[in-house]
């Protein structure tokens, strides 16, 4: 099993970058890297870098294996398109697929993105406002939108865009022997059964244990693939459940020390 | 009149309801809710007639009308054309299925000329991951010579009025279809290429070159998937939404089941309301009775066609 490849400590934003784009509302980004298998245990690392830093930086080889997306925050900018009620902020989502054009694959990932990311957000907050979200595919190793609503989020939260609670999201699938997976490869995608992409709220609770019909239990998102017993669906949930919430601590924890390196935000 | 002073809720009473439905959309669907009654008189958990009609297009090698719901014209239309391709070298005994959704300005107030409708390439990805992976259709079945020719099945949907539940009804009209689909009599000439044998001088050819394919003109179909949406709203579970009820309350949530009631897609795509796990089990429960109502009226336009 790999191990976070990178310290982190190394890649969080420098101070300079830091400033300009923790200016409030500005454009942010946010990557973030993905390396869990192996049932039912989760490891990952997240990161925060520019993406020019990125780019210039040779030690950074896209690790194959991995999924990465870069995921960009514009806004609020003034108006809305058509169609959109101008009484509410709207959410753009804009997918950039790692090559080629955008067809119909990316669309659906926009809709099911923009959707999932306009139930977090406090959308009363900037009426008649545009707020675009551009999500780069940097590499694609399976599970991919729920590593987008992921980095999604830590970019809304980068961006200081007022959100009614964070969103985690896991991706389950079930093997032909009836073994549940979390966070499936590209090549255990196509071999498995069936998988499903999971979306939760993640609010401050979720940290605590909690019983009860608590806001966790229910589901923001779930898109599926392949056929499975309905009775599998379920388990798939009770098994992404706990791993969402420690995802979730997870994401809090970076978030927390990002905010806590950071000059502009350490008020 | 005096007594008016909370707002809508009493306001209610005293406008006329055309006004009131669209001046507090909401407003108007929960005080229905609350009776447990939906403004077409249907019940929470009812879904709409639905009608199927195969055979709506003369050139295509299969085709269908689904309606839902009771407006006058068919909701969906679907029709397969077939064509002769060279499979993939990956797949040498396959065939290949291509579907496309499409949703021109005459279905909906909202799809303007000249602009695409953003549902339609969503609904067109659902669909074919939903047709390709619930393993409806044995793409061995399309194969005509392992590796030198297999069947191209071209399968568009047209949306001819959208009220809502889109999917659902696309893909009852893409599973008719496929039921009504007769694969097109080809043989082998005499240069090694596939020929298509029409009707009229299909007798004289039969002699010279044997149809490589006079067996084989319907598909096997199995484990058809049938389709519901449901709309959560508050502690309410509301199937088969119109359009209106769409745009009013915005959690949805798609269930598709197959004819043994394995589950081949739950998406929900975000929305203001959460699914419980107890939630899931109820609109499930839902599916699979529309599953069995879906099936009836597919095995009885199935039926009516045979007869004709």
């Amino acid at each position: 099993m790999d191990g976070p490849l990178i310290n982190e400590d190394r890649w969080l934003v420098p101070e300079a970058y830091s400033t300009v784009l923790m200016a409030p509302l500005a454009g942010l980004k946010v990557l973030l890297r993905f390396s869990l298998i192996t049932p039912p245990v989760l490891q990952f690392s997240f990161i925060i870098l520019d993406p020019l830093l990125l780019l210039s930086n040779d030690a950074f080889s896209l690790a194959s294996g991995d999924t990465k997306v870069i995921a960009a925050v514009y806004g609020p900018k003034a108006g809305t398109r058509k169609n959109e009620n101008p009484e509410k902020a709207c959410i753009e989502v804009i997918w950039k697929p790692k090559t080629g054009q955008s067809g119909k694959s990316e669309s659906e990932y926009e809709m099911v993105l923009k959707k999932t990311l306009q139930s977090i957000c406090l959308l009363n907050v900037h009426p008649n406002t545009t707020t675009s979200i551009v999500i780069q595919v940097v590499n694609d190793d399976g599970a991919l939108l729920p590593c987008a609503i992921n980095a999604a989020c830590a970019a809304l939260v980068d961006a200081g865009t007022p959100l009614k609670h964070l969103a985690v999201a896991i991706c389950c699938c079930m093997a032909e022997n009836g073994q549940i997976l979390l966070d499936p490869s590209k090549m255990e995608e196509q071999k498995v059964k069936a998988f499903v992409y999971l979306a939760f709220p993640n609010s401050m609770v979720s940290v605590l244990p909690e019983g009860g019909k608590s806001m966790e239990h229910g589901i923001l998102t779930s898109v599926t693939h392949g056929v499975m017993a309905v009775d599998d669906y379920f388990s798939c949930l009770k098994l992404g459940r706990p791993a969402a919430s420690e995802l979730s601590d997870f994401i809090r924890n970076s978030l927390k020390s990002k905010a806590g390196n950071d000059p502009s935000k350490a008020a | 009149m005096g007594g008016s002073t909370n707002g809508a809720t009493d306001l209610s009473s005293e406008m006329e309801v055309d006004a009131f439905r669209r001046l507090f959309p909401l407003r108007f669907h929960e005080r229905h809710l609350l009776e447990s009654v939906r403004p077409d008189a249907r019940s929470l958990g009812k879904a709409r007639e639905t009608s199927l009609a195969l055979g709506a297009v003369a050139s295509a090698d299969g085709s269908a009308l689904a309606k839902i719901g009771c407006t006058v014209n068919p909701t969906m239309l679907a029709a397969i054309k077939m064509e002769v391709m060279t499979p993939a070298k990956e797949t040498p005994d396959e065939g290949c299925v291509a579907i496309d959704f499409h949703m021109p300005p005459i279905c909906s107030p909202i799809v303007r000329p000249g602009r695409p409708a953003e549902a339609a390439p969503v609904v067109s990805k659902q669909l074919s991951d939903t047709i390709i992976s619930s393993g409806m259709i044995d793409l061995k079945e399309l194969s005509l010579v392992s590796g030198k020719a297999a069947w191209m099945v071209y399968l568009d949907i047209y949306c001819l009025d959208a009220d809502g539940a889109l999917f659902d009804a696309a893909l009852l009209a893409a599973a008719a279809a496929f039921s009504h689909l007769q694969i097109p009599v080809v043989s082998l000439n005499d240069d090694g290429r596939i020929v298509v044998v029409s009707k009229e001088n299909g007798g004289d050819k039969k002699e010279k070159n044997k149809p490589v394919n006079e067996e084989k003109r319907k598909l096997k179909l199995k484990n058809i998937p049938f389709a519901l949406t449901c709309i959560l709203h508050k502690k309410y579970i509301l199937a088969d939404p119109t359009a209106e009820e769409e745009s009013i309350m915005e959690t949805l949530i798609t269930i598709v089941l197959d004819s043994s009631c394995q589950l081949v897609s739950l998406y929900k795509p975000g929305g203001p309301a959460l699914a419980y796990e107890s939630v899931v089990q109820d609109c499930i429960a839902l599916s699979r009775q529309r599953v069995k109502e879906l099936q009836k009226v597919l095995n009885e336009s199935i039926l009516d066609m045979e007869v004709d």
